[in-house]
């Protein structure tokens, strides 16, 4: 159903997207953890880390959580009574904000291989 | 004068299969609206194009329709404000009957499913039931809805589940919930608190900009939410 796409439907899109991707994660994630109790099996995970692929999927990561989390403060923000009109300033508040939030916190993951 | 370029999308799913775009030339005097265009084409070029209109002055809601990817009336869009082509469409997400009208009848029946008339068994007074100025201004904005569809067809929750109520039916629950004549207040919000109701709405924002009322439906909605949620811990404390 093709429709104008404006700030709050983009908003809504990326939530959507973002929130189904972090819960597929959050399966690789504890099964990770639940390798804490074995060694072996640790540190072959472990190393994986280091490849730079994974590097980019954590920055990747940190994207996501950081788009789905500040939007989600958007839409409580605009559920607690903040008027719509500002709806679209929210949208690009988030969008700064967490832009300047995942270029920081990307670099210490990405800075040693690029 | 000058000319532009109507892309209409013409469908008559009794005789055809697919829909299908037609291209027609009007030349247009700019203080015109869209509606005198597409009346031009009917008269002159092709009396088969099919569309609704009454009232021709953005008060009953028939002209809906989206225009350039965006829901609106076509009685209410001035022509000095459009691009050269113009591309017409009927409302998304309704059956269309046949180019630019669609079945309303979904809509109209989730109107329906809010009880969207007063209800108060106390004996009316001599006069009108009165309200204070406050009390009117409450609804106010509400009772602007011309129900023309733009909103519950612009709403992406809405094409992916008809049974969703959306914001035309629930600004019309806001209108009568939040009026202080009314005393259906527990039957008509027990009527939108289910997950086809108020709680399907995401908060996009499609409704706000498509409205042609200019009405703020997703504040309204948002507000339902509230109070819905505060009347839940009220009954459970
Ligand atoms: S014809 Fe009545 S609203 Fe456009």
């Amino acid at each position: 159903m093709r429709y104008r796409l404006r700030a709050g439907s983009f908003a809504w899109m990326i939530q959507r997207i973002s929130g189904v991707a972090l819960t597929i994660y959050i399966f690789f994630h504890l099964y990770y953890l639940s390798s804490l109790r074995d060694p072996v099996k640790f540190e072959l995970l472990r190393k994986l880390l280091d490849d730079p692929f994974v590097k980019f999927g954590e920055a990747g990561l940190l994207l996501l959580v950081i788009a789905h989390s500040f939007n989600g403060i958007r839409l409580i923000l605009l559920d607690m009574g903040v008027p719509t009109r500002m709806q679209k300033t929210l949208f690009f508040i988030a969008a700064l904000t967490g832009g300047i939030i995942f270029f920081i916190g990307s670099w210490p993951i990405l800075g040693g291989i690029l | 004068m000058k000319t532009y370029n109507f892309k209409i999308k013409r469908f008559n799913p009794s005789e055809e299969s697919s829909p299908q775009w037609q291209e027609f030339s009007v030349q247009m005097d700019p203080m015109e609206r869209l509606l005198d265009g597409l009346i031009k084409i009917k008269d002159n070029s092709d009396g088969t194009l099919t569309f609704r209109r009454s009232c021709a002055h953005g008060i009953c809601g028939s002209c809906a329709m989206k225009i350039n990817g965006k829901n609106g009336l076509a009685c209410q869009t001035l022509i000095k404000n459009m691009p050269e082509r113009i591309t017409i469409e009927p409302l998304a997400a309704y059956p269309v009957i046949k180019d630019l009208v669609v079945d309303m009848t979904q809509f109209f029946m989730k109107s329906e499913e809010v009880l969207p008339y007063l209800i108060n068994a106390e004996t009316p007074p001599e006069r009108e039931r009165l309200q204070s100025k406050d009390e009117q201004q409450k609804i106010l904005e509400s009772i602007t809805c011309i129900m023309c569809g733009s909103c519950t067809s612009s709403c992406p929750t809405y094409w992916s589940d008809k049974e969703y109520l959306g914001p035309a039916a629930l600004l019309k629950a806001y209108r009568f919930i939040f009026d202080s004549r009314d005393r259906a207040f527990d039957e008509r919000l027990g009527r939108i608190i289910h997950a086809q109701g108020l709680w399907r709405c995401h908060s996009i924002y499609n409704c706000v900009e498509a409205c042609p009322k200019e009405i703020d439906i997703t504040g309204h909605i948002t507000e339902l939410k509230r109070l819905a949620v505060k009347n839940f811990f009220k009954r459970n404390k």
